[in-house]
């Protein structure tokens, strides 16, 4: 009984043509550029939805393979989006002359920041000059020395009276070398010993009394002289404050004028005028060039300096450039490019810092406007993610120093004021980290409530591909490439296809289309073209495959030497040709895959050799598990499948997995069952379900292609083609040398939708399908797998009996 | 006219300390004096009062420490060990400024008074000589700061004779320390009159600024208070006849704050008044 026989595809279904005629324009100089991500609507109203949403937490997170566009389609989005929005407040740190530690955050209207900078400046270098002019004026030094002379007259006169009291009971004063004494006088001259000898008891006991007494008078006065001496620093102080005030206030008032309509900046301007005058040392040179410097660090910075730097505005933020709200991309999303930091200087072997030495991070950058971040980026680099969480939880950025937070570095640092933040960040990333960001951080889905899906395929409609031509329009204008003509687009377009793996889509990744259109430019200009033309892209598409497909033709060459052994001709008991695709970086191609099986009597037990060895992944492991289900259903529902068959890829020194190959198994397992060849020259690509249906599996295009290649190699015999699902005949974008081989006749590509149609085609005897009475016609595929595994439930049977026979 | 020392072959400077001062003014102005080159004679005497002695004599005497303002023990055992230590810490300090050739020097301790000070004037071109530092000036210079006072010389002439000689003396004082120079003009040199006199110290000082008041009252007294009113940091003045007498050396340096540089004119007349 011969089967009849089954036709192969014919070659228009193996790709479909972009037919350069059909095209709206003859190359891309005629086509208005476009930077719009063509059928991302989805995407683009959730951008769009977050970026109006003024609510705490609608954050976008862009999601979607990388080179779709994601990153200059947000870049345009917010670009055109932020230049109609007002310009966000300058922002500054300054000294808190209270807490030195606490620096304070000063808001000031766009632009407005450098001035003050400048303007206080201004007012300290002035400060420098005015201040020892009017210490070194007449009138200060008068003032000053009146006060001193004040003091030293209210001493002097004490000890006068001292003096002339203890006179006055012929008591002296003489100096000693390190002080004063209390002496008796005989005449003026101190008493010799031999004289006060001489004197009586009652007159030396008086003498006695007088010294002591005037000794006491002399503690009261000099106890009473650190107070008086307070007191006249006090003077002095007052003094200073007072000439230092009418120094620097006039500077000062002119800036509080200025800037009265920020009340910040004006308080700040009274503080600096306070601080001046309280530490006026800061704009004096001591006359020994000395002097107690303040507590800011930098004690080998100049006077003047020291003064400029405790003073001085630093400017965190300025906007003065900005034509609306800043839109920033951080590349380098790390804690301290995010946050900001506070550096340290070395000062004498110590780490200091002050409130100059905060710097901005993105945060700051893109306050009031949009910040656009890598979320692999932000997550790879150590509290990065923490650190864009807190700001965007709380609505401030403290910036501080990553060490500090980790307790690495024990140096004295700042706190500075936090500022407020109120800026949309847009997380850019793969899908894989957006949903394990959902299931793993449960804040995540808080601060980031709007995800704009980024499509990886769009439908191959014709305004579709208008829109991808716009694209690579405007690519080729701004790179000065050199234009494509319309087949050098249509070419690009079915390569787009051939990308998606599908000849009804088009592939979003916008870098592998744009990367060959650099490359065909270069062909281009390489053959002195104009325009770049299909020819040109077929020339980077295979200068793009031969570069990365070494170990593709490694492997064939190894096929061909019968080193990895593949039959392509020929019949075979137990042995089947399956596909296998692997993917090297961007590079996939197929490798023929000798599948075999061996059958013997058993307790129905499938053994998977990739599964028993570690080799096989879950979906392999499934799609095996289903043949027994299909067996037993299939063949002998009335009897124990009884049989023991084990399945391995021959020469497969890696994992497996995937399912695609179940359909291969199974033919191959029917052939060891019902002892029937298999013809070689065919190879099975497709996954069954227990009914026997062929699904639809990934990598069509390569795996037909991957037999082609080793058929071809060895000289194409007329018989040799691959059984692919028949639901992936739409996908199928094969190359020319195939298409052309199947144009020939010397090669078939066969769409299969059930088991039996693969049996029949690999067996080339018919399938055989249950008659009314449930039985298979006699001689077909099925019915011999069946007469095979009744026999072995027989035999097991037996086998049961003899074994249960008492001896 | 040049800022420098008179062209003398060969100059004596008696720098007179007390016992109880720490002679560092006086020492700070001495580079000036002695210059780059020329032959010089420094003599360095600490002079040790007599009553202080006698004061050490006394068992039960204590001293009043002006450091500390607390009691301790006085006897000849410590005034001999201030002494020793004031020359110890002398020599080192002198032995800084005066290395280089042509300055012999010697550092000595005497007992003696006012007769003691007008002969060691009078066999010097330059005497300098540190006030003492007594019991109200001890105690009341410890609690006022000086810081941020100006340097002030206070120049007196009363003579023209040796006038040019004082003023260059204060002009080699002033250069880059003080911040003006007043000058006294008494005795002979007021009567000389004013229009003559400003010139010449107007020459004599160069750019330093200077202020020139008449003294009409004559005597050392009137001299001390015109010093003591214009808070000086330095006194300059011609070794007279009138100065070198002792008490009047005395008295100035019992009540001038400030070190005082006696500038004699010739070393004749010194050697004339030191045989009196």
């Amino acid at each position: 009984m011969e089967p009849q026989p089954q036709k192969s595809l014919p070659p228009q279904a193996l790709y479909r043509h972009c037919d350069p005629a059909q095209l709206k324009f003859d190359s891309t100089e005629n086509i208005v550029g476009s930077t719009q991500a063509p059928g991302q609507q989805r995407a683009v109203e959730a951008i769009n939805f977050a970026m109006e949403m003024d609510l705490h937490g609608h954050n976008a997170f862009v999601l979607g393979p990388a080179g779709t566009g994601r990153h200059t389609f947000v870049r345009h989005f917010l670009t055109e989006r932020a230049s109609q929005q007002p310009v966000p407040s300058d922002w500054c740190y300054v000294n808190n002359f209270d807490d030195p530690r606490q620096p304070k955050a000063l808001a000031l209207p766009p632009g407005a920041a450098k001035e003050l900078r400048s303007d206080v400046e201004q007012v300290i270098q002035d400060a420098q000059s005015a201040i020892p002019v009017a210490f070194e004026s007449e009138d200060f030094q008068t003032r000053r020395e009146a006060i001193a002379e004040e003091f030293k007259e209210r001493q002097e006169k004490a000890f006068r009276e001292l003096e002339q009291d203890a006179n006055e009971h012929s008591i002296g004063v003489v100096q000693t070398p390190t002080g004063v004494a209390f002496v008796p006088l005989s005449g003026d001259e101190p008493i010799r010993p031999e004289d006060f000898d001489k004197l009586s008891e009652k007159k030396q006991q008086r003498i006695h009394d007088d010294i002591a007494s005037s000794t006491r008078k002399l503690q009261r006065i000099t106890r009473s002289m650190p107070k008086q001496a307070r007191q006249m620093r006090q003077e002095f102080h007052k003094l200073e404050r007072d000439v230092a005030n009418l120094a620097i206030a006039g500077l000062v008032d002119d800036l509080v004028e200025k800037y009265g309509s920020t009340p910040a900046v004006v308080e700040h301007l009274r503080s600096i005028q306070e601080d001046i005058v309280e530490n006026v040392d800061l704009f004096l040179q001591q006359p020994d060039g000395s002097g107690a410097m303040m507590e800011m660090p930098g004690s080998t910075r100049s006077r003047e300096s020291a003064a400029m730097q405790r003073y001085s505005i630093n400017v965190l933020v300025d906007c003065s450039d900005c034509d609306g709200a800043p839109v920033i991309f951080e590349d380098q999303p790390n804690f301290a490019e995010l946050i900001g930091k506070i550096e340290h200087q070395a000062e004498f072997g110590a780490l200091v810092t002050n409130f100059s030495l905060i710097r901005n991070g993105a945060l700051h950058r893109a306050n009031g406007g949009y910040l656009v971040l890598d979320a692999a980026k932000v997550l790879s680099y150590p509290a990065a993610w923490e650190g864009l969480k807190l700001a965007i939880k709380t609505a401030e950025i403290r910036t501080r120093s990553l060490g500090d937070d980790l307790g690495l570095v024990s140096t004295v640092t700042l706190e500075p004021e936090p500022i407020p933040f109120k800026a949309k960040v847009i997380l850019i990333g793969e899908r894989i980290y957006y949903y394990l960001l959902s299931q793993l951080d449960p804040e995540f889905s808080d601060l980031f409530k709007i995800a704009a899906d980024f499509e990886d395929q769009i439908g191959r409609s014709d305004e579709n591909v208008e829109y991808v031509s716009g694209l690579l329009a405007s690519l080729i204008r701004k790179e000065k490439l050199k234009h494509l003509s319309r087949d050098g687009i249509a070419r690009l377009m079915e390569e787009s296809s051939r990308l998606a793996g599908d000849s009804e889509r088009l592939s979003t990744d916008i870098r592998h289309t744009t990367d060959l259109l650099r490359e065909a430019h270069y062909w281009a200009g390489k053959d002195g073209k104009q325009l770049i033309g299909a020819a040109e892209v077929q020339q980077a598409i295979d200068s793009r495959i031969r570069r990365a497909a070494r170990y593709r033709d490694r492997m064939l060459d190894e096929m061909l030497r019968d080193t990895f052994v593949v039959e392509t001709s020929g019949s075979r008991i137990g042995q089947v040709n399956g596909l296998a695709v692997m993917q090297l970086g961007d590079f996939a191609f197929a490798r023929p895959q000798r599948i075999t099986a061996t059958v013997t009597l058993g307790s129905g037990k499938l053994v998977d050799i990739e599964r028993e060895v570690e080799l096989g992944g879950p979906l392999h492991s499934k799609g095996v598990l289903i043949l027994a289900g299909y067996l037993s259903s299939h063949y002998v529902t009335d009897r124990p499948l009884s049989l023991s068959a084990s399945l391995v890829f021959e020469q497969s020194y890696g994992g497996v997995d995937g399912d695609s190959a179940s359909a291969a198994e199974l033919c191959v397992l029917a052939s060891a069952l019902a002892e029937i060849p298999i013809k070689q020259s065919l190879a099975v690509t497709g996954s069954i379900d227990q009914h026997g249906n062929i699904q639809a599996i990934g990598g069509v295009n390569e795996k037909i292609e991957g037999f082609f290649d080793i058929c071809n190699k060895r000289g194409l015999s007329g018989d040799q083609g691959v059984l692919i699902p028949a639901a992936n005949v739409k996908h199928l974008m094969l190359k020319r040398g195939v298409i052309d081989a199947v144009e020939r006749g010397d090669f078939h590509v066969y769409s299969v939708d059930t088991v039996d149609r693969c049996l029949q085609l690999l067996t080339g005897l018919p399938a055989g399908e249950r008659d009314e009475q449930g039985e298979f016609p006699k001689g077909s595929v099925n019915q011999r797998v069946r007469a095979r595994l009744i026999d072995l439930a027989a035999k097991r049977r037996d086998f049961g009996s003899q074994e249960s026979k008492p001896e | 006219m040049q800022n420098s020392v008179p062209e003398i072959v060969r100059r004596r400077i008696t720098v007179i300390l007390d016992v109880g001062g720490s002679g560092k003014s006086l020492l700070e102005m001495l580079p000036s004096l002695l210059g780059e080159k020329g032959d010089i004679d420094l003599d360095t005497v600490i002079v040790e009062d007599e009553a202080q002695r006698r004061a050490a004599e006394l068992p039960f005497v204590r001293e009043f420490c002006r450091l500390t303002m607390s009691e301790r023990e006085f006897g000849v055992v410590e005034l001999e060990r201030a002494i020793a230590l004031r020359e110890h810490s002398l020599r080192k300090a002198l032995a800084a400024v005066t290395d280089r050739p042509g300055i012999v020097h010697s550092l000595r301790s005497v007992k003696g008074g006012g007769n003691l000070l007008k002969k060691l004037a009078a066999a010097s071109n330059i005497t300098m000589l540190e006030p003492l530092r007594g019991f109200r000036q001890g105690l009341v210079s410890r609690a006022i700061s000086t810081a941020g006072v100006r340097r002030h010389i206070v120049v007196a002439i009363d003579d023209w004779s040796s006038g040019t000689e004082v003023l260059m003396v204060a002009s080699l004082l002033a250069k880059g320390n003080a911040r003006r120079i007043s000058v006294l003009l008494a005795g002979s040199a007021a009567a000389t009159g004013e229009r003559v006199d400003i010139r010449k110290v107007s020459e004599a000082l160069s750019a330093t600024p200077a202020h020139i008041e008449i003294l009409t009252e004559l005597g050392i007294q009137p001299l001390i208070n015109a010093t003591l009113r214009e808070r000086a940091a330095t006194l300059v003045l011609g070794a007279t006849e009138d100065l070198l007498k002792p008490e009047s050396l005395t008295m100035l340096r019992e009540q001038l704050r400030c070190p005082i540089c006696l500038v004699r004119r010739s070393i004749g007349q010194a050697e004339a008044l030191a045989s009196d």
